[in-house]
């Protein structure tokens, strides 16, 4: 089942379209980010297909799935492929979230204005990882696109791998061993959540600190794992060093040459890889409506 | 390293040394861990003094906390869960308080099964630690399901492939009827999903035969009388003593397992005497 094309001795994808038994893989750039076709991700998945998925999943970390007609069950059913579907912590249901809790809810319509404000709004949601700030942060995310405005709002992923494998020497010398605090008081919009104070101090911040270098449970390989910026901070540093440093490391991972962007359409679902992807989101015209689902699927503690 | 790993005489099973459940586990020996999980399916740590918050750390080991069976199956918890227990974590014991029981699955034999495979995402791993035992009986048995499918005659093997079991919620492992459950009366409409025979572990490709539990079985797609006839085949092959590892517990074992790779069965103990063991699951993934 090895495939033509696939991973090189960096591991990374070629550009070419290829087969992995009985599905077609397309990737969007060298570094991160294939479509993959010839699969109904409604339907009940055979070993030989999903062993494909994960095998495409492993080399392109992010896996779009164009045209798919999926139900809140379908889409969790087809998450359960990758590990447990998990229901956020919530302090509010909606009809959708208290029928099926594994799925959130990213729109910016049925809300009240408090739930509004609370929420990713249409800005720009910068680079960052979901839910970082858990102990255990998911592995991954699947996000299904129900409704789109007609621009904008595209997401893009970032290879985590590449960046590590990139550090200039002098970098990769100072973060190793090292841990950062991955802010649990803001939203990846920056806006805080409920429960928290407005802390300004990256040096307590609250949340849980993790490796700056993680390793891939499933894959073995090393990926910068930085969570998002604001308000992070590397423990043992003073706060000079530490922001010059967090700097120095965002610039770095924010290279174009690592990214991919998705123009989403009606029925695309993009499956993400945590652990070695990072995301953002381009903002959008709030007066267009947006309805995503998202499932997130169990991890373990970064190592 | 500090971790000393040595396999016992079966085929699956391994005691390990040098670590202390109690303290935070080196990032370096827990990966050593997880690699001889993969290798062994069962480990033995001995002489250990676990709290329940150590307990569910070390679980996390071996990956994110899975839920409990009760969860697993949507019926919330059990009245008589101690309340110093989390929602994360069973009680597996025949002891009453008050006339009332404070765990489950009582002092009989629990019969051949891998835990929660009557869920979509049955845990990958199950950890389980003793804290009250008998002086004698309620050993656990450990089966190599790897072995089971390798050794699986061929004409046995073409008869189950691409077939799937229905794994029924009816029953628990010591063949009761889950309270929150009717009894079936067609095998065929029993509720639970449906994983296949021969199950795949897509990062490592290896494969193991995948029975779940034999009461409450039905084989998708066949005539019940069938369906009946092939996994008691399949079962005849796959309970022998060449692939199993026997645990006769001493206080403070902890054991992880596979519940993948592995089925696992328990002896029934004395009624008179006291059994409490703790146990927290580590999540897994649709089976294929």
């Amino acid at each position: 089942m090895q495939a033509s094309g696939v991973p090189t001795d960096r591991g990374y994808a070629g550009a070419e379209t290829y087969r992995i038994g009985p599905i077609t893989v397309d990737p969007a750039t060298p570094a991160i980010g294939a479509e993959i076709r010839d699969v109904d991700i409604s339907r009940a998945l055979d070993a030989e297909t999903v062993v494909a998925i994960k095998q495409a999943w492993h080399a392109h970390l992010v896996l779009l799935f164009r045209g798919q007609t999926l139900t809140p069950e379908q889409q969790i059913h087809f998450s359960s492929y990758f590990g447990l579907p998990q229901s956020p912590n919530r302090t509010s249901y909606t009809p959708m979230t208290e029928q099926y809790p594994e799925i959130v809810e990213v729109m910016n319509v049925g809300m009240d204005q408090e739930r509004l404000d609370r929420s990713l709004g249409s800005a720009e949601a910068f680079w960052h990882t979901d839910m970082s700030y858990k102990e255990i942060p998911p592995a991954a995310s699947a996000l299904y696109s129900r409704e789109i405005p007609p621009s904008g709002g595209n997401t893009c992923v970032c290879n985590m791998y590449m960046a590590y494998d990139d550090l200039p020497p002098d970098l990769l010398n100072q973060i190793e061993g090292r841990k950062a605090v991955h802010d649990a008081s803001r939203n990846s919009a920056g806006r805080l959540r409920p429960g928290f104070e407005d802390e300004q101090d990256p040096r307590k911040t609250p949340g849980p600190h993790h490796p700056l270098i993680r390793t891939h449970p499933e894959t073995g390989r090393k990926a910068l794992f930085l969570g998002r910026r604001p308000y992070s901070y590397i423990p043992g540093l003073s706060l000079e060093d530490s922001d010059a440093l967090l700097d120095r490391l965002w610039a770095h991972a924010a290279q174009e040459q690592y990214a991919w962007c998705h123009s989403w359409a009606v029925g695309d679902l993009l499956l993400w890889d945590n652990r070695c992807a990072m995301h953002r989101r381009d903002p959008f015209d709030m007066k267009h409506r947006r309805v995503m689902h998202r499932t997130q699927i169990a991890g373990v503690r970064p190592y | 390293m500090t971790v000393e790993i040595i396999p016992t005489d079966a085929k699956l099973g391994a005691e390990i040394r040098g670590i202390n459940i109690s303290e935070p586990i080196a990032t370096d020996d827990q990966a050593e861990l997880r690699a001889a999980l993969a290798r062994h399916m069962v480990l033995i740590f001995r002489n250990q003094s676990v709290s329940v918050d150590d307990h569910i750390r070390f679980a996390q080991v071996f990956g994110d906390l899975g839920a409990i069976a009760d969860t697993l199956l949507g019926i919330g918890r059990r009245p008589y869960q101690p309340d110093e227990i989390p929602e994360c974590m069973s009680v597996i014991s025949n002891i009453k308080v008050d006339g009332k029981k404070i765990g489950s699955l009582g002092d009989g034999e629990c019969f051949w099964h891998t835990d929660s495979c009557f869920a979509d995402t049955p845990p990958s791993a199950s950890t389980l630690y003793s804290v009250e035992l008998p002086p004698e009986g309620g050993n656990t048995a450990f089966l190599d399901m790897v072995d089971a499918l390798e050794t699986l005659p061929q004409a046995l093997r073409a008869r189950i492939e691409g077939r799937s079991i229905r794994h029924s919620q009816v029953y628990d492992s010591t063949g009761a009827k889950r309270p929150a459950f009717d009894e079936v009366s067609d095998i065929t409409k029993a509720p639970g999903p449906v994983h296949p025979i021969v199950r795949t572990i897509p990062e490592s490709g290896r494969q193991c035969l995948y029975l779940g539990r034999r009461l409450g079985a039905y084989v998708v797609g066949l005539p019940v009388e069938e369906s009946e006839d092939l996994l008691d085949e399949l079962w005849a092959h796959t309970v022998r003593d060449q692939r199993v590892f026997s645990h006769r517990w001493n206080l403070g074992d902890l054991i992880v397992w596979d519940n993948r790779f592995t089925m696992h069965h328990r002896d029934p103990f004395d009624p008179n005497a006291r059994r409490r063991l703790h146990k927290v699951q580590v999540a897994g993934e649709r089976p294929v």
